[in-house]
């Protein structure tokens, strides 16, 4: 009876031990969390043929999420993480539609070099890439980010200038190469990448930097110093 | 709607040719279609939608044209199934109510070629209809800078074929129920699992001998989501040939069943 009275303490203090340990600091990678909010909207869609404007949809409330500034209680939820459903959301996407690596490529990018968590971003470009192997751009950014982790902007440079012509690459990774050539003295690149993403991005915000900083190059003005990642406006407005 | 069988029936009197004949049914089926208030609500609603759709690309920034692109023609893919399903579910039944069938049926016209005229009147509307709203979709997606691709044709073939597949089991059921009602909830029952098939049978293994009437029956019901080439337009691979052979051999089944249950049906 002792024994069992004894395994029985013994148990719920490990559960309580259990519900007392602090959350880790970042969701865990593959087991990103797939929130629930939306998926009757998505089985409706699928139910109709319709995966792939699932997919779309799915992008849609990610980037207004991404897009939406986070209020208090949100930070908190989050134990301090900002938009920590961005990584979930893009993982999502990917498994109604494995073939829109965009979604991917903009959460990654996000991560890694606007939100300053480059771990969270490998984790979830490690993920597609198993589904998708042969996947030249998560490839790259795998090794972009790493550079960008060390703080050689010039290996991430060299590493994401393929990546710049691809139909599916985001304006937020156009807009964070122009600024880093425009960091590391490559004005004449610079001002190309801002004027194509004037000319094409759909994304005011986007635009708006963009046309400040060609504004500032042509000023004269020489390259804001920065010791850290570059961090990009939000992209909604 | 009587109108324009009798305005077109002395072309039916003697032994006209069999494709005549049904060329003569199924275009004045058509001509019943576009004088019908669903038909013209249908593209009117269809037309308005896609306008709509240019606020929905917006929020999808970079991602635009795939939005435009996706939403279009998943929309041209409902309005052009809830045109063809309605108009499947009621062609024959209403006209066997109206009595006006008797007035086709007197005249040296089968049952069958009856049938078949109505059938493709019916599936000449749905093609029309969806012709339209692809226009301006198209005139959308270049407005916004989009270049043309070949797999958006291939994509709206795939919706046509699916759509032609839904109207003829459609026809049957309508036929086989005597009801609309259940004909159109039967064949939305059907669209559902149509596109779940790839699924169903992974999860439903010969070895379970509880899941065979489920295993068996999706051999049965039409595989939807081989025609969904607009889920697919990254992969170059379409064996179009063969699924064009599907859709017209899978239709021409329901199609045969519905005649002959049509020349035993008493009215």
């Amino acid at each position: 009876m002792g024994r069992f009275l004894s395994l029985a303490l013994a148990l719920l203090i490990s559960a309580g031990l259990n519900a007392l340990r602090p959350m880790p600091m970042r969701p865990e990678a593959p087991a990103l969390r797939l929130e629930a909010d939306c998926a009757v909207e998505t089985a409706s869609l699928f139910a109709l043929g319709l995966k792939r404007l699932a997919a779309d949809l799915g992008l849609i409330r990610m980037l207004i999420y991404y897009g939406t500034p986070q209020s208090h209680e949100d930070h908190h939820r989050a134990e301090g993480w900002h938009y920590p459903q961005l990584g979930p959301r893009a993982l999502r996407i990917l498994e109604i539609d494995p073939a829109f690596s965009y979604a991917a490529l903009y959460a990654s990018g996000a991560l890694a070099f606007n939100l300053s968590r480059p771990q969270e971003a490998l984790d979830l470009l490690e993920h597609v890439l198993k589904r998708d192997p042969g996947n030249r751009q998560y490839q790259l950014y795998i090794a972009a980010i790493g550079f960008q982790r060390e703080g050689n902007s010039r290996k991430v440079i060299e590493l994401l200038e393929p990546v710049l012509n691809s139909p599916d690459c985001p304006t937020m990774i156009k807009s964070m190469m122009a600024f880093l050539y425009k960091k590391s003295g490559q004005l004449d690149k610079a001002v190309r990448l801002y004027q194509e993403i004037i000319e094409t991005s759909r994304d005011s915000g986007y635009r708006g930097t963009a046309e400040r900083m060609l504004a500032e190059i042509r000023a004269g003005r020489p390259a804001l110093p920065t010791s850290r990642p570059p961090t990009e406006p939000r992209p909604r407005k | 709607m009587a109108s324009g069988f009798r305005r077109f029936g002395g072309a039916l009197r003697g032994d006209g040719a069999l494709v005549k004949k049904v060329a003569i049914l199924a275009w004045n089926c058509w001509l019943d279609n576009l004088g019908s208030r669903f038909y013209a609500i249908s593209i009117i609603f269809g037309i308005v939608i896609l306008y709509i759709s240019l606020l929905l690309g917006m929020l999808a920034a970079d991602q635009e044209l795939r939005v435009l692109l996706d939403f279009g023609l998943g929309f041209i893919e409902l309005m052009g199934l809830a045109g063809a399903v309605f108009g499947a579910a009621t062609a024959v039944l209403r006209e066997i109510e109206s009595k006006t069938i008797y007035l086709i049926l007197t005249r040296p016209v089968s049952r069958s070629q009856y049938l078949a005229g109505r059938f493709l009147g019916l599936m000449f509307s749905a093609l029309v209809s969806m012709l339209i709203m692809a226009v301006l979709h198209l005139a959308i997606l270049f407005f916004k800078g989009w270049t043309w691709d070949r797999a958006y044709l291939l994509a709206f073939v795939g919706i046509y074929f699916k759509v032609l597949i839904t109207a003829a089991v459609t026809l049957f059921l309508s036929l086989f129920s005597s009801s609309v009602l259940t004909a159109m909830i039967i064949a939305a029952i059907l669209w559902t699992l149509g596109h779940f098939l790839p699924e169903i049978r992974v999860m439903t293994p010969w070895a379970r001998p509880a899941l065979w009437p489920l295993a068996g029956l999706s051999y049965v019901i039409p595989d939807l989501q081989l025609f969904n080439l607009r889920d697919r337009l990254a992969d170059p691979q379409w064996p179009l040939l063969a699924w064009t052979g599907y859709a017209f051999v899978y239709s021409l089944a329901w199609l045969m069943l519905a005649g002959f249950w049509l020349r035993k049906k008493e009215f």
